[in-house]
């Protein structure tokens, strides 16, 4: 337990919270991009900044990743934080002009584009790496990660290559802020190949990842559910018998009377 | 045989004096880096084929870097009875007569750079000859050259006159006395001798280096980690380099001392993969010194136990950063993570960890033999001891130079010989230094007093830059260097560095408007705020140091179209 000053207000936090997470808790808004609940702190947007004192020492320091360290005082708009993320702010407007939720928050700071002197791209990743983590931390298959770096940096697969690890289990598009990465699950995939193949039956494609998996279809009702590769997977984890995900979520749930 | 306690270090000690002191005549030819760019080796083939032909039984041997760059390839003579005689810029024609020079006692005049009376020990002064003969009378001691007097090479010492292959010479000039010197005191002690001496980290950040193994001494945990950091990545620097090639034993030397006092039982020794004779010596060296027993089980008979493992790294710039530089040893990509936590608490494998770089280490042995009072004598109020300064750019003789803190940079420049041309500028401690006009050339050298200029010491590398330099474009250079060596994880260092580099680019090409000062400007300052590490906060330096002092260049890129030294051409007015 220690206490942390945030605007003034006395708050406490509990041992192994970070700065971001007590001023959410007392409703202070702190704008993150990166920063995701179920994931490890990174602090590589750079949104989240504050102001902190910590003795005599002021710096700037991104909530998502500070210790809440007894005596902390922390200021969340000051010139300098506000100069910090107009720019970041800038920066990736001048990287994805495009996505909504980055215009949404450009507008929350009053910043509408990038500045004309800013040279443009038309990317809709901003590199926050929550599919990269999401991937490594919470599903633990490691199929994807950043490749190259500084400007060059993007998420792919090991040597743009179809990934073996993709189990298609689609966290890293659930969790993308811009909507970059697609899946999506076809009825029939021998549509998609013209040649030579027939009869490849559903299929799920992990467009970014160039991975196409099976979907196995439920042994009461015959509709397609989950990648095969991800229930062998799962039930290789936990232990549970070949034939326990047989069945679809919808038709293992007991019928109501 | 392992070395227990004094005696046997003393047994060979004998042994390495006689190698450096020989009875015989010995030829040694510089072979680090910079001696073997300039053809070192061809010259060392020539002097072993005509030792055979002439003489053979003349000793031929190897020593690192003794700092005079600009004279490499450089050949030294031994003789019994005389002065070491150093000649430089040796060709592979001159050989023949160089050795038969050597074997009839005459010196080769023209090759000819200084002669060396007597060698400095750490703890005593060995001389090579009582008189001196007459026609040696006429070349320079080595202690008497303008350059070396002002100098104070303690760091160097051995750099350029012991073989860094071979352990008996660099305990024959002291070494490893202050290891079983330091395995008789407490650990605590030791870190307070370190701490009063003042030392302060010579990576760049210059961190008092006593408190950080102070907090890691006391860090919870019993499994602690010492990592030498040797990876240096700055363009147009090479101390590091050297001193591996060199004389890599008095590193090593430091971090045993160093795992020591902090209760360290294993640690890494991380080299840029860059400097391939650096890893072979530094492993030669780890090899050697366990072979003696100062490495691995019972040191010195003194129950602690310490291994050490070369870990090669990538020379990417940002692995230089203390936690990059932990994910690197660690197998992840070398990207730095946000402190706090600090390595002293939680670093490799989450152990407490101290990084140190390799001339802080190279510091240490110092300390323990002379004493804290010693060492506090030397450098300016807040910076104690020597640096290692590697001096280039427009410079009459670049090379590897060490002086007290606190030595004003006018001085440093007279040590090269001057500028080349007029003096413009010194660009100080890499590219996230900063450019200083010539009218800072009273500043005295410290981490401090540079950093209250707007540049920093840095690792020590100083660029003299004369007239014919254009500040646009070298700052066009520098940050280009931050754009390529960005990791790419934080947005401000990512996007913003890109941006800068891409309008310099335009003014250098006349294609500036006005306004873009002040929107660099507008750029740089939360950049400085809001980049994540080191790197991405010192990358707007360059721009920033030289806006101040420079403006005008600046201004007559953008207003006149005009590059006033004449370098930027593209696009410009004639």
């Amino acid at each position: 337990m220690s206490t942390i000053t945030i605007n003034g207000k006395k708050l406490n936090a509990e041992e192994g919270m970070t700065v971001l997470e007590v001023a959410r808790d007392a409703g202070i808004y702190i704008p993150t991009l990166c920063s995701h609940e179920a994931l490890k702190p990174y602090g590589a947007c750079r949104l989240c900044v504050v102001e902190v004192t910590n003795g005599n020492v002021v710096s700037i320091e991104t909530s998502c990743t500070y210790p809440t360290l007894e005596g902390l005082k922390v200021k969340t708009d000051t010139d300098r934080v506000k100069k910090v993320r107009k720019l970041v702010l800038e920066l990736l407007l001048a990287r994805c002009p495009n996505p909504k939720e980055l215009k949404a928050l450009g507008e929350e700071m009053e910043v509408k584009e990038a500045p004309l002197r800013m040279s443009l791209k038309n990317d809709f990743c901003i590199l926050c790496g929550q599919c990269v983590r999401a991937c490594h931390e919470v599903v633990g298959a490691g199929a994807i990660s950043f490749t190259k770096r500084g400007n060059e940096k993007k998420v792919d697969t090991p040597f743009h290559e179809t990934s073996e690890d993709c189990i298609g289990c689609g966290t890293c598009v659930f969790v993308c802020p811009t909507g970059v990465i697609k899946m999506r699950d076809v009825a029939d995939a021998t549509f998609y190949y013209p040649e030579g193949h027939d009869d490849l039956g559903p299929m799920r494609m992990m467009q970014n990842w160039q991975k196409e998996l099976k979907l196995k279809e439920c042994k009461a009702c015959g509709n397609p559910w989950a990648p095969e590769f991800l229930l062998e997977t799962l039930a290789k984890r936990i232990n549970l018998p070949q034939t326990a995900l047989d069945l679809c979520p919808t038709c293992r749930e007991p019928k109501k009377k | 045989m392992k070395i227990r306690g004094e005696r046997e270090l003393r047994t060979i000690r004998e042994k390495g004096t006689k190698l450096l002191y020989p009875s015989e005549l010995k030829i040694t030819i510089g072979e680090a880096s910079c001696g073997l760019s300039r053809g070192a080796r061809i010259v060392e083939e020539g002097i072993r084929e005509e030792v055979k032909r002439q003489k053979p039984g003349i000793k031929v041997g190897t020593v690192g870097c003794n700092g005079f760059c600009s004279q490499e390839p450089i050949v030294e003579v031994i003789a019994p009875g005389k002065p070491k005689i150093t000649y430089g810029r040796v060709t592979r024609e001159r050989v023949k007569e160089l050795v038969q020079a050597a074997i009839r006692g005459e010196v080769v005049k023209d090759l000819v750079v200084f002669r060396t009376d007597y060698g400095d020990m750490l703890d005593e002064r060995i001389p090579y000859t009582e008189q001196v003969p007459y026609p040696l009378k006429e070349v320079t001691e080595y202690h008497t050259l303008p350059t070396i007097k002002k100098q104070q090479r303690y760091i160097l010492r051995n750099s350029g006159v012991i073989d860094p292959e071979n352990i008996e010479e660099y305990i024959a000039r002291g070494g490893y006395s202050s290891l079983l010197k330091a395995l008789t005191m407490k650990p605590k002690d030791i870190i307070k001798q370190v701490k009063e001496a003042g030392l302060r980290g010579r990576g760049g950040g210059g961190f008092p280096t006593g408190i950080k193994w102070e907090a890691c001494f006391s860090a919870k945990g019993k499994e602690k980690y010492i990592i030498c950091n040797g990876s240096e990545g700055e363009p147009g620097i090479g101390m590091h380099r050297s001193l591996l090639e060199s004389d890599p034993h008095s590193i090593i030397e430091g971090i045993i001392i160093a795992a020591y006092a902090l209760g360290a039982h294993e640690g890494y020794f991380y080299i840029r993969d860059g400097y391939p004779l650096a890893i072979k010596r530094v492993k030669k060296a780890i090899e050697e010194a366990s072979a003696l027993g100062l490495l691995g089980e019972n040191i010195c008979n003194s129950a602690f136990n310490f291994t050490l493992k070369v870990k090669r790294g990538g020379g990417v710039f940002v692995c230089g950063e203390e936690t990059a530089l932990i994910a690197a040893i660690e197998g992840r990509v070398g990207e730095p993570r946000q402190r706090p936590p600090f390595p002293v608490e939680s670093g490799l494998w989450g152990k407490p960890t101290v990084i140190n770089n390799l001339e802080t280490m190279a510091n240490v042995p110092l300390i323990i033999s002379k004493g804290s009072e010693w060492y506090k004598k030397m450098g300016s109020k807040t910076s104690k001891g020597t640096k290692v300064i590697s001096l280039t750019g427009n410079i009459k003789n670049p090379g590897l130079i060490e002086v007290p803190m606190g030595t004003p940079l006018r001085e440093i420049i007279e040590i090269g010989g001057g500028a080349a041309g007029k003096l413009k500028a010194i660009q100080t401690g890499g590219p996230s230094g900063g450019v200083l006009p010539a009218s800072y050339l009273d500043l005295p050298l410290g981490f401090d007093e540079l950093k209250q200029a707007g540049s920093m010491l840095g690792s020590g590398g100083m660029v003299v830059i004369d007239e014919g330099n254009c500040m646009v474009d070298l700052t066009r250079y520098f940050t280009a260097f931050f754009e390529d060596e960005s990791c790419g994880k934080c947005v401000p260092c990512r996007e913003g560095v890109t941006k800068m580099r891409e309008i310099l680019d335009e003014i250098a090409t006349g294609k500036g408007e006005e306004g873009d000062l002040a929107y660099l400007e507008h750029l740089a300052h939360p950049m400085q705020d809001g980049a994540a590490c080191a790197l991405g906060k010192t990358s707007v330096a360059p721009f920033l140091s030289t806006l101040k002092h420079f403006r005008k260049e600046y201004e007559a890129h953008i207003k006149e179209k005009k590059c006033p030294s004449g370098v930027c051409k593209e696009g410009m007015m004639k």
